[in-house]
């Protein structure tokens, strides 16, 4: 007999898919020009379709070419240039996708991209749909100007910048059981170093890898299976971290946070330091009661932005000052967006059903700074992953 | 459709046609919702379109492209992070309950959103489609021990964060 949470666990899923309307094929995945008619899927669909049209009309890819003369530009506007929608009066100073145009300080261009990477001066844009297509052809893009400019090493692959914008961390399956992290310098076009996790005699199995991101020192961090490991790309083999008290959460500029463990409602999430045995060194805790929000810091690292029990907060890194509460009026926090500057953050808030994007200094204060539509516009909106 | 027949692999159309709900139901458990389920099965199936002559050959295509369907699944975490939150939020207040206990069924499906995506794979595949620890193992690219693990720690955490389910069910099954 199976235990009660067993049981549920049964009963409930069973229910959900047969109690629950499921959204039809979209006649775009049949390879139909028709556009989906289930919400918040068109530009998804769209780059779905024009990745079955690269197959089908067997366009050949150069090395490195500008959006418009790539893959079948699907729902761009203007090609990769010339975009005629003005920004907002008052814009986000970060990278930021608005209805299919990239932004970022005075350039702009048009993409399908449902992701976006940014870091020191290299913004990057993946079109996740085509990006698996498998068909061989890059669909990662590094904005020059007002054109993106296809990554070509990047095939099939999830992305992830270094800190200071110079490599780039790709991520493919070539075969259901085959892993690969590659890391390539930006400038140059070459590979720093790679690494097949299938390959007999790493450290890991295979399949479910989570990548996290890069270190100041260009460790590259990753948890695979119930274990978290750092990587030198310009050194053999990945080191399994040692000492930490739960798996890796987030890496960047303030160093690694790991999780800890749940007290109460909360999860606690430790930042720490692993050194070049891969031991892992906490410092000081986090209560957070999303175990999958992530924190957001602020560029020097100085500031972190998080959500606590009594709503969003933001306080010095070194806790050498208490949590400041971020004053969203009447609203309904949702989440953070990230950093602009040392003292300026971007978050997103509800009124009623309609979104808000606000500027909150840190000190508390938050100004809207335009409405971002309803629940499904959210998905027009694509800002820099943390 | 049978995926056994090697001599007549089905073409890509039939086995979306034919595979569509089935991989939905799934991605639904996965992802939290039907939408974010179909999403999850459009973007695996157009990923599998270009390579489609491999996996209809394969010796079982639907289970290929279920695994393919998982490792998307969970490589797509950290965009998921960002954006599950407030989806979560939106959908806590939208989606109705399905159980005689809205509450209580409600609160155990908010739990289940919370774990790890793994930790979530594991539990759909093992308490939806009923499938051995080897088979999940084999579905996900992991060891049997670490299916395990991935299961003990998941139950854990829902019976530390839904304790009145589990005394009301013991109350109600004491032999169990």
């Amino acid at each position: 007999m199976s235990d009660p949470i067993e049981h549920d666990l049964r009963s409930l899923f069973k229910e959900r898919v047969e109690s629950t309307p499921h959204p039809p094929v979209p006649e775009a995945l049949l390879g139909l020009s028709a556009r989906p008619r289930r919400r918040g899927t068109v530009l998804a669909a769209l780059a779905a379709v024009a990745a079955v049209a690269v197959v089908v009309v067997g366009v050949g890819i150069g090395t490195v070419l500008p959006t418009g003369s790539d893959a079948p530009p699907a729902g761009q506007t203007g090609g990769s240039t010339g975009v005629d929608e003005q920004p907002l009066s008052d814009a986000p100073t970060i990278p930021y996708i608005q209805d299919g145009v990239l932004r970022h300080a005075s350039s702009s261009a048009a993409t399908t991209a449902d992701q976006l990477h940014w870091a020191g001066d290299s913004v990057i844009v993946t079109d996740n749909y085509s990006s698996q297509a498998g068909d061989g052809v890059a669909r990662s893009w590094i904005l020059h100007g007002n054109e993106l400019v296809t990554l070509p090493f990047l095939d099939d692959s999830v992305v992830a910048l270094s800190l200071d914008g110079t490599e780039v961390l790709a991520m493919s399956h070539p075969d259901p059981t085959t892993t690969l992290l590659t890391v390539h310098d930006l400038a140059q076009r070459t590979e720093v170093g790679a690494i097949d996790l299938a390959a007999p005699g790493s450290c890991c199995e295979s399949g479910a890898v989570d990548l996290l991101g890069f270190d100041t020192s260009g460790r590259v961090f990753y948890n695979e299976g119930d274990r978290s490991f750092v990587w030198d790309p310009r050194a053999a083999e990945p080191t399994a971290i040692t000492g930490a008290p739960g798996e890796i959460a987030q890496v960047g500029t303030q160093g690694v946070l790991a999780m800890s463990g749940d007290y109460g409602s909360s999860t606690e999430r430790v930042l720490g330091e692993v050194n070049e045995l891969g031991a892992f060194k906490g410092g000081r805790e986090f209560l957070m009661p999303d175990p999958t929000e992530p924190a957001s810091w602020s560029p020097s690292g100085h500031v972190v932005a998080y959500t606590a029990s009594s709503g969003p907060v933001v306080e010095p890194s070194d806790a050498s000052t208490g949590p400041v509460g971020l004053d969203v009026g009447g609203m309904v926090f949702s989440h953070v967006v990230g950093f602009e500057s040392e003292t300026d953050l971007l978050l997103v808030a509800r009124e009623g059903d309609r979104n808000n994007l606000l500027r909150c200094s840190t000190r508390g204060s938050c100004d809207v700074l335009e409405e971002m539509g309803g629940p499904n516009a959210l998905d027009d909106w694509v800002f820099p992953l943390t | 459709m049978n995926n056994d027949d090697k001599s007549d692999p089905p073409t890509f159309e039939d086995f979306v046609v034919a595979r569509w709900t089935t991989l939905v139901r799934t991605a639904h458990l996965l992802t939290g919702s039907p939408d974010a389920g179909a999403d999850l099965v459009q973007e695996t199936l157009t990923k599998a379109y270009p390579r489609w002559d491999r996996v209809s050959r394969a010796d079982a295509p639907e289970a290929y492209v279920r695994r393919m369907m998982f490792n998307v699944f969970i490589d797509a975490r950290r965009l998921d992070s960002r954006r599950s939150a407030k989806d979560r939020l939106l959908q806590v207040r939208t989606e109705p309950s399905y159980s005689t206990d809205p509450g209580e069924r409600l609160d155990l499906w908010q739990q289940l959103m919370t774990l790890s995506p793994r930790e979530r794979a594991v539990l759909v595949l093992r308490y939806y489609e009923d499938l051995k620890e080897v088979e999940i193992a084999d579905v996900l690219g992991i060891s049997t021990g670490s299916v395990k693990s991935y299961s003990h720690v998941a139950l854990g955490k829902l019976r530390a964060r839904m304790p009145a389910v589990a005394t009301d069910s013991n109350e109600r099954n004491p032999d169990e």
